[in-house]
């Protein structure tokens, strides 16, 4: 068994775990972190129990594109990839996008992610028109 | 937060506005047990008896929609009573006379009528905070999700001022986010009026860090949320980007967004799971969950904290730092980014309150921003002697309370005002696939006074129909003396019972919120 630790996903506290994963990778559950500077050892229902969904059987675990009749498909990541920029592609209208494309973002992004969703947005589509839910 | 969580252990007084503290941040309310044990005092206002009440000093019962009358009307107490901080007003702020003046008649007389709350209640509330010595706010969405929501925040930066409670231990205006990383994300900038670090397009300054590190980039002021659902609907918008998010469920006027999204040439979404919100993509891109990856969070008192990789991606999903380097390389950017402490580089270059946060500072404790430079300690509190402002002082406002927004009437004549429970999750993607949480709250409710009940004939557990100008919904009664009359609460949780069927485009005029907080509806017993 490994025990890592990490930071709890779900709300802004930032409780610190650890994880307690099975060789074989089965998630076992979770312990807290008794010297956190927030959590001291202590979490709730979510920190406890939140991880749950890990290896739910809805999980994603390919891409999936659109067929004629409405339904999903499965493919790989490089024809998903290669749908993605063709349609962001056409959909660019000049110089500037931010009329044409939009990005929303997410607070349960890391800060790397959301720095390169930024840096995506502005830079790789050209658009100023990246919001999250913070909004909300 | 200005403030630390730590630090609400050793406060005098807790004022918490619009925050169900126990439920939504339960370490952050072990605190505030904490500084009640030491003796501290506990002053809430909210619309629901929440469970923090139970062991408030003063409870203003407040109708919601109305906080910025409160507090305005706290702030005229103060003044009038004499109670405010003249030795830091002098010192550390400008335009006192200006917002003295604009408070004048704001006299707690006024705001009971509009804010339900007693007038000798208000009073109580500023005294109590005026006097003690450490004082704290808490909010959350309860003062965000109003059209009043920038006024308001001003308005508590006024009181805090006033009294100079901030820029000391346990003191200070601390709102308290909802998701992990929602602070993080706005110092990234995944907005459309900032650069990451909260640098603003139009500074010239901005343009010149940026191009340096980027070349050429998009640098104007972009479209909110709203705007864009808009925007799409005029046919201008031809192409959308969803990481991480469920705008069919989290988005007011659900119709309206379910319209945009039908009329959405081309939609790509990044998630865990098919969403409400994928349901309408083009090409849904497979995303790993946060056991699954590295990288940081940053808390609500501004602390950059790891995250690590427990367990192998699930299935063929990928991380979205990942999916997003393998995007820019496709769409023809130079980029090569091996690991997430490597774009953290990049934001300790471009992001000035980032610049001493590495991945390697922090593998035991995470750092507080602003955080200049690698051997800078970080910052816990905030406005230490002068306001991070140019010239360094605090300056007052002016922030008039008037009526807008939505509602009440005839046909709609109660307001309902949505939140979360402590088991689920926003829309419930992850919670509601968890069986230990889900089985504490499997299904959408309508919290409703037993007065309210008895008069429409309604009984505990039966479904009733509640409708808005948008829309309407059921849900299960859940009948209480724990809230106001005339007012409803559902939480937005569950796709069976979408609330943001209900609410309404009522927008903050500067910062675009929406009035999530306030809708007018009818309630009545499902046939």
């Amino acid at each position: 068994m490994k025990r890592l630790e990490t930071t709890c996903g779900y709300c802004g506290c930032g409780c610190g775990i650890y994880v307690n994963v099975a060789d074989d990778g089965t998630l076992l559950g979770i312990t807290p972190s008794y010297n956190h500077v927030v959590s001291q050892g202590k979490l709730c229902s979510k920190g406890w129990h939140g991880f749950g969904f890990v290896r739910d059987s809805r999980r994603l675990v390919n891409p999936l594109v659109r067929n004629e009749d409405g339904s999903f498909r499965e493919t790989t990541w490089e024809d998903a990839y290669d749908r993605v920029v063709a349609g962001f592609k056409a959909a660019m209208t000049g110089e500037d996008n931010t009329e044409s494309i939009g990005m929303l973002s997410s607070a349960r992004c890391t800060n790397e992610e959301n720095f390169l969703m930024a840096k995506f947005a502005r830079k790789a589509l050209r658009t100023s028109s990246i919001d999250h839910c913070a909004r909300l | 937060m200005t403030n630390t969580i730590e630090e609400i252990g050793d406060a005098d007084l807790i004022f918490v506005i619009g925050s169900n503290t126990t439920e939504q941040h339960p370490l952050v309310a072990t605190r505030i047990f904490e500084a009640l044990d030491k003796g501290a005092k506990l002053y809430v206002a909210d619309p629901r008896r929440i469970r923090l009440t139970d062991f408030a000093h003063g409870y203003a019962p407040i109708e919601p929609g109305t906080n910025l009358a409160m507090i305005n009307a706290m702030i005229h107490v103060i003044i009038e009573e004499g109670l405010q901080d003249q030795k830091f007003i002098d010192e550390r702020t400008n335009s006192y006379d200006i917002m003295k003046a604009s408070v004048a008649d704001c006299t707690p007389e006024w705001a009971e009528p509009i804010t339900k709350v007693p007038a000798e209640t208000i009073r109580d509330f500023a005294r109590t905070y005026a006097t003690s010595d450490k004082a704290m706010i808490l909010y959350t969405m309860g003062v965000t999700q109003h059209v009043t929501a920038t006024r308001s925040i001003c308005a508590l930066a006024n009181l805090a001022m006033l009294t100079g409670h901030v820029g000391r231990p346990s003191t200070g205006i601390n709102p308290l986010r909802g998701q992990n990383n929602v602070q993080g994300s706005g110092d990234m900038a995944t907005l459309p009026d900032y650069l990451p670090g909260y640098q603003r397009p139009e500074w010239p300054t901005t343009w010149e860090r940026f191009s340096k590190a980027w070349g050429d980039f998009s640098c104007l002021r972009g479209k909110v949320m709203s705007e864009m659902f808009d925007l799409i609907d005029e046919g201008k918008m031809k192409a959308m980007y969803i990481v991480g998010e469920n705008p069919v469920l989290s988005d007011p006027d659900q119709n309206h967004t379910i319209h945009a999204l039908k009329k959405l040439p081309f939609l790509v979404v990044q998630d865990l799971f098919l969403t409400e919100t994928a349901e309408y993509a083009d090409i849904v891109l497979p995303a790993s969950s946060w056991l699954e990856k590295d990288g940081t969070y940053t808390n609500t008192e501004r602390r950059v904290q790891l995250i690590r990789k427990v367990i192998e991606p699930v299935g063929n999903s990928k991380p979205d730092w990942i999916i997003l380097n393998e995007l820019m390389q496709r769409m023809g950017l130079d980029v090569d980014y091996k690991s997430t402490s490597e774009i953290m580089d990049e934001i300790n270059l471009l992001v000035p309150t980032y610049a001493g946060i590495t991945h390697e500072r922090i593998q035991e404790v995470g750092i507080q921003w602003p955080c200049p430079d690698k051997n800078h300690p970080g910052t816990p509190i905030l406005h230490v002697g002068q306001f991070r402002r140019q010239g360094g002082k605090g300056l007052f406002t002016i922030n008039n309370f008037e009526r807008e927004g939505e509602r009440t009437s005839e046909e709609f004549p109660f307001i309902m005002t949505t939140g979360r429970v402590t088991h689920q999750y926003h829309t419930g993607t992850m919670t509601r696939k968890v069986w230990t949480l889900h089985r504490e709250y499997p299904h959408g409710f309508v919290e409703i006074n037993v007065k309210d009940a008895e008069a429409l004939g309604i009984k505990e557990h039966q479904m009733v129909r509640v409708t808005s100008a948008r829309g309407s919904i059921t849900a299960m009664a859940a009948i209480t003396d724990r809230i106001n009359e005339k007012t409803i609460f559902m939480p937005f949780h569950f796709a069976e019972s979408p609330v943001n069927r209900l609410t309404g485009q009522h927008l903050d005029p500067l910062i675009k919120i929406p009035e999530l907080k306030v809708t007018a509806v009818r309630i009545e017993v499902e046939k």
